[in-house]
């Protein structure tokens, strides 16, 4: 690509019109390098993380490590999961960004920087890891906190493609 | 609710120039001790943003990864970070380096085929009456994440970026992305 060009490219923008379950992007595109995904929204009720998967994996291949600022402390934890946080949504609206990088490359497990932030909460940062060297056709946004409450509506988000 | 893709992916997904734009992009075939990108021509950008998935030959689990400016290999460089490792969250500086810190990335111990991933920000890297400033969120299931923020004590305008491991070479697969931002 040469100079001159932009290097993002939007590839879906999400707003929801009622509550949802879920949210899934498929057929995603192989022509970018890295996936920016921006998203915020709230909870329908009570507080819970976001969870992304991939390819329809839902086994343990995902590990992640944080570190999180309440405004008194930070702390930090890691592990293995069978999905990857993203972002926690409560009833006051948190906002984040994550950047999914080599999604549909061959050869390397796929690496996710995120950051996201709640005003009344904490302000927190996340490395994260799908150990696959699939490439990323799909993901799915869910509930991962395991209860009923859903993405409230008026939650958004948007999904780029950045070339390289 | 699913949204598939496919139908915007076949329309082309249409790029149109805007204020940031892809400069170049380095993907290593072979292990290589440092990548350069020539940014003389690009004082149009105000600021500059690197993305980067890089590993290490280093016989350990990690190293770290600098940015230098210029061929300045002197001590001129500062780097303040702070990172949570899975158990606490810690901060740390160097005071007169000789690059500044943009990732800790993977090396010749971690696990196969995971690369480290850094974004980091070059501010104003083409004034000519500031020290330089970089910014980066960086990491991976080493596991560590980490912010990261050093200065390059010059007011120079920036003609060169040298990307290195501290403690070996980069391996193949590595990837360097440049990108510049209009202001």
């Amino acid at each position: 690509m040469p100079a001159g060009v932009s290097a993002y490219t939007a590839l879906a923008n999400v707003t929801l019109g009622s509550s949802a379950a879920s949210v899934t992007f498929s057929s995603i595109s192989q022509a970018y390098r890295d996936l920016v995904l921006v998203s915020t929204g709230t909870a329908t009720s009570n507080s819970w993380q976001v969870s992304m998967r991939f390819n329809s994996d839902s086994g343990s291949n995902y590990t992640d490590v944080y570190m999180l600022g309440t405004g008194s402390s930070a702390l930090s934890a890691s592990g293995t999961f069978s999905a990857i946080d993203i972002s926690f949504f409560r009833s006051s609206v948190t906002s984040g960004a994550t950047n999914i990088f080599d999604y549909s490359a061959t050869n390397k497990h796929k690496t996710l920087l995120t950051r996201y932030d709640n005003a009344s909460d904490a302000t927190v940062a996340r490395a994260s890891r799908w150990a696959n060297t699939a490439a990323i056709t799909s993901f799915v946004l869910f509930n991962g906190s395991g209860g009923s409450e859903q993405f409230a509506a008026g939650t958004t988000f948007a999904l780029y493609g950045v070339s390289a | 609710m699913s949204f598939g893709l496919g139908f915007w992916a076949a329309a082309g997904g249409v790029a149109v120039a805007t204020d940031y734009e892809l400069i170049s992009t380095t993907l290593l075939g072979s292990t290589t001790a440092s990548v350069t990108f020539d940014v003389s021509t690009l004082t149009s950008y105000k600021h500059l943003q690197l993305r980067t998935a890089a590993r290490s030959n280093r016989a350990s689990t990690e190293d770290a990864l600098f940015v230098r400016f210029n061929g300045d290999t002197a001590g001129n460089y500062s780097s303040h970070w702070m990172e949570g490792r899975g158990s606490s969250v810690t901060s740390g500086a160097q005071t007169n380096g000789t690059g500044i810190i943009i990732d800790i990335v993977t090396a010749a111990s971690s696990t196969a085929n995971v690369f480290s991933a850094s974004v980091a920000d070059i501010l104003d890297g083409f004034a000519t009456t500031k020290n330089k400033t970089v910014r980066s969120l960086c990491g991976t299931s080493i596991p560590i994440v980490s912010l990261q923020s050093g200065a390059w004590r010059n007011t120079n305008s920036v003609t060169s970026l040298t990307i290195y491991a501290g403690n070996g070479s980069l391996v193949s697969g590595s990837r360097f992305s440049l990108y510049g931002i209009k202001g």
